[in-house]
């Protein structure tokens, strides 16, 4: 059983370190946004946003064969609207709204929506290979779980234990600590993972009772598939009167996300759904209306058991219900869980470093790993903070300037990768920690100096969700300096016992 | 508030919990405690992690209230680790 | 008492390992989703559940049955006898799916 964890968990860790630390982010996906975002302030109405759409699709996009509206909701600002473009025009597919229908084109970001997708899309990848590798890295991390769980019961009986600066012991103990202490959370956050993308990694049990998967969606959301254009322009309903009628049948629970097929058309639906942070259960109930007339037509039957813990899980993994404190402990909790995969991965070395026939010169094996690790640990490290920057530092109105965000932090993780590569490890360690901890902290710097949202006068006018940003920025700056010192202190001792060792061999 | 009291309960909890084991007495006092006030201390640990159940669900709701004690024993653990290495540094 | 040889030979070593990688992770998939399928068909014909119901169970079962599975993979100390209960409870699932969808069929 120790072998099946030791396993599991290095062969994906590397991609189950970065699944963590951008998942972890996407508890704050709308605040990152938001800072992403200095332009955009205050909040903005649900029903009036979903308007202000409604009238910007009109215009951009009459004949596309749907609309998808996710609205604003206490924590964000704008709305974010996709559509599949009719066959007569192409090109524009998404834009980011404000209250009244316009497109907010300064600073064109995809914010903390990107870190979020991340983490279960990854990049640069077709999304379906993506996902499929994201769900195998979760089984992993499972097995893992629950292999670590069986082969170490002794840790839960002195489960106080940590004992720090003491080379193996500590890293093992620091692992232990961060798994341990939040065990619950790692496996509700693996298990309901792995439910999010059910349907995709484990389509048998709908494909045992449906001959089409598309039956059981309509079954279970009331939601029929989309008929064809007729060609009769008929207007579409308002949509102000039907959000408020579901707004006022769901006990008051706003309405989070709007789907419209075939706009304009005569065969026009209207689907309503309650947003995921007005309850814990995440799939929220959906009515749906004529899209013309403005009579209901349909909506989600009531849950029964099995749907409802689906719904629960998924709303448990996505946090969305969570009021603020809740939100900052789940963020703590996903921290634990990055530290106990970075943990387990260096372990994985710090064990095996003594037992090398010649430690000055590992085989390939251990060296691949350790690389990987500086690359992914560190790498990452480097790497989102340079996303942060770019949304500060490249120019406001530059062309595919969204993209370029992203590009830049995947430049900047590629160069650790090869900087990795190329160096000592233990020299790539240092810089590579160093390196991160100087990113961060130039965050709040640069943010002072690019916006008038700087820490001192956020700090003035209580704008809470700017000075909390910077201070995490500066905390997490401050973690990897630490890491970095640490390391630099163990490296001198362990290099001035090397030569004590050596002047000993020769005075023998 | 809520939050506040839910962590402070479970620190408290594993607090006992820690005291009852013989090797954190050794670490904290120089000495063992004896067996009644040991088997004292463990029963506290555990009504005390049991009080912060009950605050939280009395405070924030049975499935909001049980999902923010999952919570907050992680939290009240991780301070008592925290709290049991300062003495030795 | 085990000696030290017979650990080698039941334990997780060197001769064996390929097989039980083989029953943690393709042969484990494929009877993961076979119990699925029974599941999701038991519950919805044998015992009326709904049908979405029966699936949705089935399918949030079958990732805790998967990893159960994974575990017992490494776990069993004979691997003879854990690919034998494999495939003795795969026959028995694939015979049961097969009576089930010939003569319910699906909706």
């Amino acid at each position: 059983m120790a072998l099946v964890h030791t396993w599991t968990g290095l062969v994906l860790g590397w991609l189950l370190f970065a699944m963590f630390a951008t998942g972890t982010s996407a508890y704050f996906q709308d605040e990152i946004t938001r800072w992403m975002q200095p332009e955009v302030t205050g909040t903005a109405d649900p029903v009036a946003s979903a308007q202000g759409a409604v009238r910007f699709l009109q215009r951009t996009a009459p004949d596309a064969s749907f609309w998808f509206l996710t609205l604003p909701n206490g924590r964000s600002a704008t709305t974010q609207a996709f559509w599949y473009p009719g066959t007569g025009t192409s090109g524009q597919t998404e834009a980011v709204l404000d209250e009244s229908g316009r497109e907010v084109t300064v600073r064109q970001t995809n914010g903390g929506y990107f870190l979020y997708r991340f983490h279960f899309d990854l990049h640069y990848l077709p999304v379906l290979w993506a996902r499929y590798l994201v769900g195998i890295a979760a089984m992993f991390m499972l097995v893992a779980i629950l292999s670590g769980v069986i082969t170490h019961k002794k840790i839960f009986v002195d489960f106080f234990m940590l004992r720090f600066g003491k080379g193996q012991r500590s890293w093992l103990d620091a692992h232990n600590v961060t798994a341990v202490l939040a065990l619950p959370f790692h496996l509700m956050i693996t298990f309901t993972g792995l439910v999010t993308l059910a349907a995709m990694y484990m389509p048998w049990g709908i494909l045992a009772n449906y001959a089409s998967p598309d039956t059981f969606q309509s079954a279970v959301f009331g939601d029929p598939p989309a008929a064809e254009r007729s060609g009769r322009n008929v207007p579409l309903a308002d949509l102000a009167p039907l959000m408020r009628k579901a707004s006022a049948q769901w006990g008051g629970r706003e309405v989070g996300v709007v789907r419209i097929n075939n706009p304009g058309d005569e065969t026009a639906t209207i689907a309503l759904t309650r947003g995921p942070g007005e309850a814990m259960g995440s799939r929220g109930e959906v009515m749906v209306f004529d899209g013309t007339s403005g009579r209901q037509t349909g909506g989600s039957l009531p849950q029964g058991a099995a749907l409802k813990t689906e719904s629960v899980m998924i709303g448990l993994h996505s946090g969305r219900f969570a009021q603020i404190a809740l939100r900052w402990l789940y963020f703590l909790s996903g921290l634990a869980g990055t530290a106990m995969v970075g943990t387990g991965l260096v372990l994985w070395t710090v064990k095996r470093r003594q037992r090398l026939p010649d430690p000055e010169r590992p085989h390939f094996g251990f060296r691949l790993v350790e690389k990987l690790n500086i690359a992914t640990i560190a790498g990452l490290g480097c790497a989102i903070p340079s996303y942060f920057l770019a949304n500060r530092l490249l120019p406001t109105g530059m062309a595919a300037r969204a993209d370029w965000e992203i590009h830049t932090m995947f430049l900047v993780w590629l160069g650790v990768l090869i900087w990795a590569l190329l160096r000592p490890a233990a020299r790539a360690w240092l810089e590579a920690l160093r390196l991160a901890a100087l990113l961060f902290a130039a965050v709040p710097l640069v943010n002072a100096f690019t916006t008038s949202r700087g820490l001192p006068v956020s700090l003035m006018r209580g704008d809470w969700l700017f000075v909390a940003f910077d201070m995490v920025m500066l905390s997490l700056a401050a973690a990897f300096a630490l890491a970095a010192a640490r390391l630099a202190a163990r490296q001198r001792k362990a290099s001035a016992g090397r030569t004590m060792g050596r002047e000993k061999a020769v005075r023998a | 508030m809520t939050h506040v009291l839910g962590i402070l309960l479970a620190l408290a909890g594993f607090w006992a919990l820690a005291v009852s084991m013989p090797r954190h007495q050794r670490d904290l006092a120089g000495r063992t405690l004896a067996k009644s006030h040991a088997f004292t201390a463990r029963w506290a640990g555990w009504a005390l992690l049991a009080a912060a159940l009950a605050v939280d669900i009395a405070g924030l709701g049975g499935g909001y209230g049980l999902v923010a004690w999952c919570a907050h024993l992680t939290v009240g653990a991780w301070l008592t680790v925290a709290l049991l290495h300062l003495p030795k540094r | 008492m085990n000696t030290r040889a017979g650990k080698v030979r039941k334990g997780i070593g060197k001769g064996n390992l390929a097989a039980r990688l083989l029953a943690a992770v393709p042969a484990n998939y494929a009877l993961s989703s076979l119990a699925a399928a029974c599941v999701a068909r038991a519950l919805a014909h044998g015992l009326a559940v709904s049908a979405p119901e029966a699936s949705m169970a089935a399918t949030l079962l079958s990732f805790a049955i998967f990893a159960v599975l994974a575990l017992a993979a490494f776990g069993m100390r004979s691997v003879v006898r854990l690919w034998l209960w494999m495939l003795v409870s795969g026959a028995v699932m694939g015979g049961y799916l097969w009576f089930s969808l010939t003569t319910g069929g699906r909706l």
